[in-house]
């Protein structure tokens, strides 16, 4: 058994070489990753043609497209659908594709654990389709009672597809957990882990301490709806804050869940186009585990006008403040690291650094939010759907987007457009801010979120977004197109595109079944640009001949 | 970093405490939960705090010596307490009105 | 650990950077998600328990139950002996003790099977007429859950036994299956508590 043959023909395989290996229970961490990315894709395009027909719907004042109650369940599953089938797969999918290969590890920990986790995801997304083909869930992704309690069926189902989601989740969490504590190769400390490691540890710690609580709620949510047991409804003596402290004691580490691996992506790909090593990597790797923490201790600031005791505002009004503190030495960090960089303007750093941007304006409309008196006024308006959509879109998806284009040519030996990559980026920035920053001043003059139809004097700012979406749309096309025809045409990509340091970029393009045929030997700093030469070279790292301008 | 391969024994601790300490720690939690029956009948507020100590100090028995929590590494016990912090917020959640 | 495919446990022969056991390691961070999970479910009791009259538990059986913790701290006892039999080498007392580790444990889920029996049977008490009844039926269900899914472990910890995989040198996974027994255990003393006494 060579080091690069598939192992297996039937139904469980061990490595990705025909496409059939990618259709099974397969136990390859590059398979599963690959597995995770398309599948969170095709929800992606999914969850965006829903986004297509709230905005067509709310194009003109009363259109008649949707109805009240088709409107609540098209924003229901757009939300469920980007959060929990887009956005947490696709950065669990690119981590356990890198992540193994950067700690030099042959493969995960528990690699059939790992197949299981994506096998688990595939029931729980169909499990959330078929749930709004028989009447789907009308109550958001928060899924408040009493309304998420007197819904249709499909609402038992939304949650049981939930918790299907959650046991792959925490699965996969226990997985990374221990593939980064113990497969490090030998020589990478803790603090010689590329950062992106740091981030999945961070974000597998809120993972596992925070999906079983939301796994207790929807539990007591299908009690509920099932045996009519009265847990959340006043009219039974039961308790609806007890959904909402539940809920957030989930949700908001969750929202962590949702961008710390992006600001692992975008440590990664800093450094690399701006030929620097890393500024502060201890400070990036601790503020995560500090957000892992203290994101537990903030979820409330959801609850300001839920009726919950006002003596206990001003405390979570305080702790929402404070954990920008660990966010923003981040910010200060990548700053300092593309400070008198050589910076190489590559789609990947394009998009990095519109995640700086946008996750800047979004962090800072949290903190408007997090603040009693502001959020107080604009709560359930369109100014928290801008303020979510800045840091999970502006935040999470440009680095989902700034990490595909730094590893595609190392998942598929292939490089990708950069002219096509550029349209795709510029169409996705000036679409995603004309979609979202009118949604500030809409929600600041008091349009409601969750509403089918608004007064007709918010109709210009709406116009705007619903513009602004069809050009995100649109922007996906180029993309799509510029991966399939790298797939059969793109340039050969060899094992170091864009010579950066990094394990993962010593081995070949796509790298062997078993990953490293020698074993890998680690130098130290995971980010030696301009201080030493990269492995299997002479004179110190000079950029790519590719990118413009020299070292 | 130290490296050890876990097919050899440095990974098996085989300093557990044997069958001995086992039968104690079992008749430890015998006896404890015949007081706790019988604390349960007195009517006094005091019996909650009462109880709430025994179970946890049956749960610290279990815990540390069924579960070799102290003979492991402290890495075990961080892993499993720390969560605990967390609980009380949780916990706290239930309890206001 | 043993098994027949080498391809797909390679990694468990792997080397650990940090010493710990790989399979040992994720079962601690598995209870650790199952210390929150249940710390969900007691907070939902407690908040039922809170908006029910004080004398709400007075429907459930304490002595029987107390027999049944007492039954359940048994099989825990079994569970750490057959740990103890393995250690030695002795393969014979090791399924000696999973079978009366089985017995206990059975007999544990059968009696909380004819609780739920009499108690929904009689309308004393369910998950529909009470609040109290909703929080407890959750908390117990799910706790029952695991002690089923725990049997089901013990039944496959003694075919494996069955097939000579363990000796003294090789028995992370008696100790692994330990582990989850005696978590399911812990969790039953404090709900043993919380329930039916305070």
């Amino acid at each position: 058994m060579t080091a690069d043959t598939v192992v297996g023909t039937g139904l469980v395989r061990h490595g990705g070489r025909k496409f059939s290996d990618y259709l099974i229970f397969n136990t390859d961490h590059k398979v599963i990753g690959i597995q995770y990315l398309v599948l969170a894709f095709v929800f992606f395009l999914f969850g965006g043609a829903l986004a297509g027909l709230i905005r067509a719907q709310l194009a003109t004042p009363d259109a008649q497209l949707l109805t009240g109650s088709s409107y609540n369940v098209t924003l229901t599953l757009h939300g469920t659908v980007m959060i929990f089938l887009w956005i947490i797969p696709a950065f669990v999918g690119a981590a356990n594709y890198v992540v193994p290969l950067m700690i030099g590890a042959n493969d995960m920990a528990f690699p059939r654990l790992n197949a299981v986790s994506f096998w688990l995801l595939v029931p729980g997304g169909l499990l959330m389709l078929v749930s709004f083909a028989v009447g789907g869930a009308e109550s958001g992704w928060t899924a408040y009672p009493p309304l998420s309690v007197t819904t249709p069926i499909g609402q038992t189902l939304w949650a049981l597809a939930l918790q299907f989601i959650g046991f792959s989740s925490i699965f996969g969490a226990i997985n990374f957990l221990v593939t980064i504590f113990n497969l490090r190769a030998p020589g990478m400390g803790l603090t010689q882990m590329p950062l992106l490691a740091w981030a999945v540890a961070a974000t597998s710690i809120i993972i596992l301490l925070g999906t079983p609580v939301l796994s207790g709620a929807l539990l007591m949510l299908i009690l509920q709806r099932w045996l009519g047991a009265q847990f959340f409804t006043p009219a039974g003596g039961g308790n609806p804050l007890l959904w909402q402290n539940l809920f957030w004691f989930y949700s908001h580490p969750a929202v962590y869940i949702m961008i710390l691996p992006g600001f692992g992506i975008i440590s990664e790909v800093l450094p690399i186009f701006a030929r620097k090593p890393i500024f502060g990597y201890k400070l990036i790797a601790f503020s995560s585990m500090a957000i892992a923490v203290f994101g537990f201790l903030v979820w409330a600031h959801h609850m300001f006008t839920s009726g919950m005791d006002p003596f206990l505002r001003v405390p979570f009004m305080v702790t929402s403040m404070i954990i920008a503190v660990p966010t923003g030495v981040k910010i200060f960090s990548w700053l300092a690291t593309i400070w008198a960089g050589k910076l190489r303007f590559t789609t990947s750093m394009m998009f990095g650094l519109a995640f700086i941007s946008m996750f800047v304006i979004g962090g800072l409309s949290g903190i408007f939010l997090a603040s009693v008196p502001i959020d107080i006024h604009v709560q359930d308006t369109y100014f928290v759907v801008a303020h979510l959509h800045y840091v999970l879109f502006g935040g999470s998806v440009m680095s989902i987007f700034a990490g595909l284009y730094l590893w595609f040519p190392k998942i598929t030996g292939r490089m990708l457009d950069e002219r096509l990559g550029r349209l795709h980026f510029w169409l996705t920035f000036m679409g995603f801010n004309l979609t979202f920053f009118p949604q500030h001043l809409a929600g600041l003059q008091g349009m409601p979120r969750r509403v089918y139809t608004y007064p007709p004097e918010l109709w210009a700012l709406n116009l705007l977004s619903s513009i602004g979406a069809f050009l995100m749309a649109i922007a996906v096309l180029p993309f799509l197109y510029n991966a399939l025809r790298s797939l059969v045409a793109g340039k050969v990509a060899g094992p170091n595109p864009w010579r950066a340091f990094g394990l993962e970029w010593t081995v070949s393009s796509p790298p062997p079944v078993h990953n490293f045929p020698t074993p890998p030997v680690v130098e130290g700093d995971p980010y030696g640009y301009g201080e030493r030469p990269l492995p299997g070279t002479t004179g110190v790292a000079a950029p790519a001949p590719g990118m413009a301008g020299g070292e | 970093m130290k490296r050890v391969d876990p097919n050899k024994e440095a990974l098996q601790p085989h300093h557990y405490p044997g069958s001995r300490t086992y039968l104690l720690v079992f008749a430890g939690l015998a006896i404890l939960t015949l007081i706790e029956v019988g604390v349960a009948y007195i009517t006094s507020d005091i019996r909650v705090p009462i109880l709430i100590i025994l179970s946890a100090l049956k749960a610290l028995l279990v815990i540390l010596f069924f579960m070799h929590l102290r003979y492991d590494s402290r890495w075990y016990a961080f892993i499993f307490f720390g969560p605990l912090v967390l609980v009380i917020p949780l916990i706290w959640i239930s309890l206001i009105r | 650990m043993s098994d027949t495919t080498p391809h797909l446990t390679m990694q468990q022969s792997a080397p650990s950077a940090t010493g710990l056991d790989s399979a040992k390691l994720g079962m601690w961070l598995f209870l650790a998600t199952e210390v929150m999970l249940f710390s969900a479910m007691i907070a939902g009791f407690l908040d039922m328990r809170g908006r029910s009259p004080a004398d709400a538990h007075h429907v459930l059986n304490i002595p029987v139950t107390a027999v049944n913790t007492f039954v359940l701290i048994c099989s825990s006892l079994t569970v750490a002996l057959s740990v103890a039999a393995i250690e030695q080498g002795d393969q014979k007392r090791l399924r000696n003790f999973l079978l009366l580790t089985l017995l206990f444990g059975g007999t544990f889920l059968s009696v909380q099977i004819y609780e739920y029996n009499v108690l929904i049977g009689s309308g004393e008490l369910t998950p529909w007429n009470s609040l109290f009844g909703a929080g407890f039926f959750a908390v117990t269900g799910l706790h029952g859950f695991h002690v089923f899914i725990g049997l089901i472990w013990c039944v496959l910890t003694i075919i494996w036994t069955s097939q000579g995989k363990f000796s003294a040198q090789n028995f992370m996974r008696v100790e692994i299956f330990g582990l989850y027994w005696h978590f399911v255990d812990v969790v039953w003393i404090i709900l043993f508590v919380l329930i039916y006494l305070v």
